[in-house]
C-alpha cells in the first residue's frame, strides 16, 4: 500500500510523535505505517481518515 | 534471562498494557528465582524423595507459566497493534527455533553421545531468543 500520511502529516506541522499522541500508538507505529513497511487495520486507517479529514483512500493507495 | 530485554523500542511509561506486563513479569520472575533457591535448598539437604521434595520441585514450573501468562496477557492488552504484531512475531520465532532445537538435541541425546542437556535450560533458550528476536524484527521496519 502506498500513502500520503506524511504529506497530509506535514501540512498540519505534526511531527510523528504529534500524529502518534493523536492516534494513542507508539512513534515507531506511524513511521513503520508512513514509509508502507506496514499496513494498518481497518480501524487504524479510518481513524486517520477522520483525523485528516479525508477519505480513506486518499491516504491510502491499494498497489496491485 | 532476557525476557524484558531488548525490544528495540522506547516504550512510552504511559503505555498501560506494558506497565501491568512490567508488574506481572517482575512478580512471576522474582518467583522463579525464590521457588529455584527453595527447591535447589532442600535437595542440597539429601531431600529429594517425598511429597514436599516433589511440590517444592514443581513450583519453578507454576512460576515459568505466570510468566508466559504475563506475556499472554500483554498481547491481549496492547493497543498498539504494530508493537503487538512485532512481539507476536518474535515469539513465533522464538518458539519455532527453541522446538527446533530441543527436539533436534533430544535426538542427539538418543542416537550419539553427546553431553545430556537439562531440559529447565529449554526456557532460557526460549526467552534469549525472544529477545534477539525482538531487537532485531524492528529493524526491519526502520
Amino acid at each position: 500500500m502506498k500513502n500520503k500520511l506524511r504529506e497530509l502529516r506535514a501540512d498540519r506541522g505534526w511531527s510523528q510523535a504529534d500524529l502518534a499522541a493523536r492516534l494513542q500508538v507508539s512513534r515507531q507505529s506511524v513511521n513503520a505505517i508512513e514509509t508502507g513497511k506496514f499496513d494498518p487495520s481497518l480501524p487504524l486507517a479510518f481513524l486517520l481518515a477522520k483525523l485528516f479529514n479525508a477519505p480513506i483512500e486518499q491516504l491510502f493507495q491499494f498497489e496491485d | 534471562m532476557s525476557c524484558t530485554t531488548a525490544t528495540g523500542f522506547s516504550f512510552s511509561k504511559q503505555n498501560p498494557a506494558l506497565r501491568r506486563y512490567s508488574q506481572r513479569f517482575s512478580v512471576a520472575m522474582a518467583a522463579y528465582v525464590v521457588t529455584i533457591l527453595m527447591a535447589a535448598f532442600y535437595a542440597s539437604k539429601g531431600h529429594t524423595h517425598g511429597a514436599l521434595a516433589y511440590m517444592l520441585a514443581t513450583l519453578p514450573g507454576l512460576a515459568v507459566i505466570a510468566i508466559l501468562a504475563a506475556i499472554g496477557h500483554y498481547l491481549r492488552d496492547e493497543k498498539d497493534e504494530f508493537l503487538r504484531a512485532i512481539q507476536t512475531e518474535a515469539l513465533l520465532w522464538s518458539c519455532g527455533i527453541t522446538l527446533a532445537v530441543a527436539t533436534s538435541w533430544g535426538f542427539l541425546q538418543m542416537f550419539t553421545d553427546v553431553p545430556r542437556a537439562p531440559l529447565y535450560l529449554i526456557f532460557a533458550l526460549f526467552c534469549f531468543v525472544w529477545g534477539v528476536a525482538a531487537a532485531v524484527i524492528p529493524r526491519r521496519y526502520r
